[in-house]
């Protein structure tokens, strides 16, 4: 696209831009993988303030990819997720309202289903959950995921397969 | 448990709707179909729980070490030499020259944002699927875009600066403000600082700080507001006084890829008042949906069938 703009992370109204376009994403990137909400919003504002502290040397086409580098490589070496990894799944929400239903049984049943859902999700091993929750509440494709991870299209078609099978046995019969 | 899929991936391709049909009928007898039905349906109604971007923009700021940003500086002082130079505008004949020379192309996708600087540095942020057209070489002499579509500009005092759609002309004689069309039958201009003054038609007003004029089928509506910047770019939101569901949903497709299937039944619902958010679909729908009365189901990632209730 020809469009000129004052294309520098050390211009700060760019730079605002820039965290407004990636910052949800990353954190919520970062909850999908690492499954602890404070440890995600902490590592994006750090990874936001390595990218100020290195703007000249950072190519705009590239900055994307260097803060998801940077963030993945801080959660990674950061030992507080190992002990509260998933435990606590609040993050995840319920958008599920039961307003468009006039039944109160089947919105309890709904919302019931949901909880049990979400603790299933939670239980997943650690990859196929964050294929799981990145491809159906980030609404990632799956060629998208493997870009983030650096793998085959295929090898996360199957996480998610099998994230499915896992699913559907923790929850059991409906 | 028994699991017999044909391969390793087709849960993976089933539930993002990429089976052909005939895979898809023969899923449905596989015993399972039911349970893994309901896993598909429950994971679209869950989502992560809220993140405030500006809040957190906001703390950053507050961390972030200090560093002189010169460019930044610098600009803020030639605006004000600028203004202090420059005191009076003088009328031009733009529409010839500007489109005889080959004026450059400006535009968002869908969902896309972007800020041209113009040749005096004047600034136009084009919001989502937009196009202006800006002839630069004539630009010392003749300073218009021409738009399609919706974008807020920061006039550097100087000669007119005209806005050319084809429902109408914005003359600017002062400095910030929006224009916005949508198809063939909405013009939509906000002033945030200056003045500005609009002809459509044979309608001519002149709009000042705080002022909006929205003509929509021919008729004028005022309003005023607060805002010192446009909620899409300050909030990333797109807002509504009384708008017309059928224009809503243009707006909507400016931010979103979207299919809608059934639009006619939103035929004498009444108008919008209210916003929804550029970048999460599910909450956008909602937002304008919901609020008006609209059932609706969202059917593949970008497919939304208004529901006849």
């Amino acid at each position: 696209m020809p469009v000129k703009m004052n294309e520098s992370l050390c211009e700060e109204l760019f730079f605002n831009r820039f965290f407004k376009e990636h910052a949800k994403g990353l954190r919520n990137f970062l909850l999908s993988k690492f499954g602890n909400q404070d440890l995600a919003e902490d590592i994006v504002q750090e990874s936001f303030i390595k990218i100020w502290n290195n703007c000249k040397k950072i190519e705009v086409k590239k900055a994307k990819n260097y803060l998801f580098t940077v963030a993945v490589n801080m959660g990674v070496s950061d030992k507080r997720h190992e002990q509260v990894k998933f435990k606590h799944h609040e993050f995840i929400v319920s958008t599920f309202s039961g307003a468009n239903y006039e039944n109160p049984e089947f919105v309890m049943e709904e919302q019931e289903f949901l909880e049990k859902f979400k603790r299933s999700i939670a239980a997943l091993p650690d990859r196929q959950r964050e294929v799981f929750l990145l491809s159906r509440i980030e609404q990632k494709t799956y060629k998208e995921i493997a870009e983030l991870s650096n793998v085959s299209v295929k090898a996360i078609e199957k996480l998610m397969h099998k994230a499915l099978i896992k699913l559907r046995e923790t929850i059991g019969n409906v | 448990m028994e699991n017999n899929f044909k391969d390793d991936t087709f849960l993976a391709e089933w539930i993002s709707d990429k089976l052909t049909s005939a895979e898809l009928e023969a899923f449905k007898s596989h015993p399972d179909y039911e349970a893994y039905r309901k896993i598909k349906k429950a994971s679209q109604e869950l989502s992560f729980s809220e993140y405030d971007v500006d809040k957190a923009l906001h703390n950053l700021k507050q961390n972030i070490p200090s560093k002189p940003i010169a460019v930044k500086k610098n600009k803020v002082k030639s605006l004000y030499s600028w203004i202090g130079a420059v005191a009076a505008s003088v009328v031009l004949i733009f529409g010839f020259l500007f489109f005889k020379s080959t004026p450059k192309e400006y535009s968002t996708t869908v969902g896309e944002q972007s800020l041209v600087s113009l040749p005096d540095g004047s600034e136009m942020y084009l919001n989502a699927n937009a196009t202006a057209f800006v002839n630069k070489k004539k630009w010392k002499t003749n300073r218009a875009v021409k738009l399609e579509g919706e974008a807020f500009f920061k006039v550097k005092k100087g000669k007119k600066f005209n806005v050319i759609t084809s429902l109408g002309t914005v003359e600017v004689l002062g400095t910030q403000f929006t224009v916005n069309t949508i198809g063939k039958d909405v013009f939509i201009v906000k002033c945030f600082e200056g003045k500005v003054k609009i002809r459509a038609n044979s309608h001519t007003e002149i709009l000042t700080k705080g002022m909006s004029s929205s003509i929509i089928n021919g008729v004028v509506t005022n309003k005023q507001f607060i805002s010192n910047t446009p909620s899409w770019l300050a909030k990333n939101e797109t807002e509504f006084v009384e708008m017309p569901l059928t224009h809503v949903i243009s707006l909507l497709k400016r931010h979103y890829n979207l299919i809608i299937e059934n639009e006619q039944i939103l035929n004498g619902k009444a108008a919008f008042t209210g916003s929804f958010i550029n970048n999460n679909l599910k909450k956008a729908l909602y937002a304008v949906f919901e609020t008006s009365g609209v059932s609706y189901k969202l059917e593949l990632p970008n497919k939304v069938v208004l529901l006849n209730k």
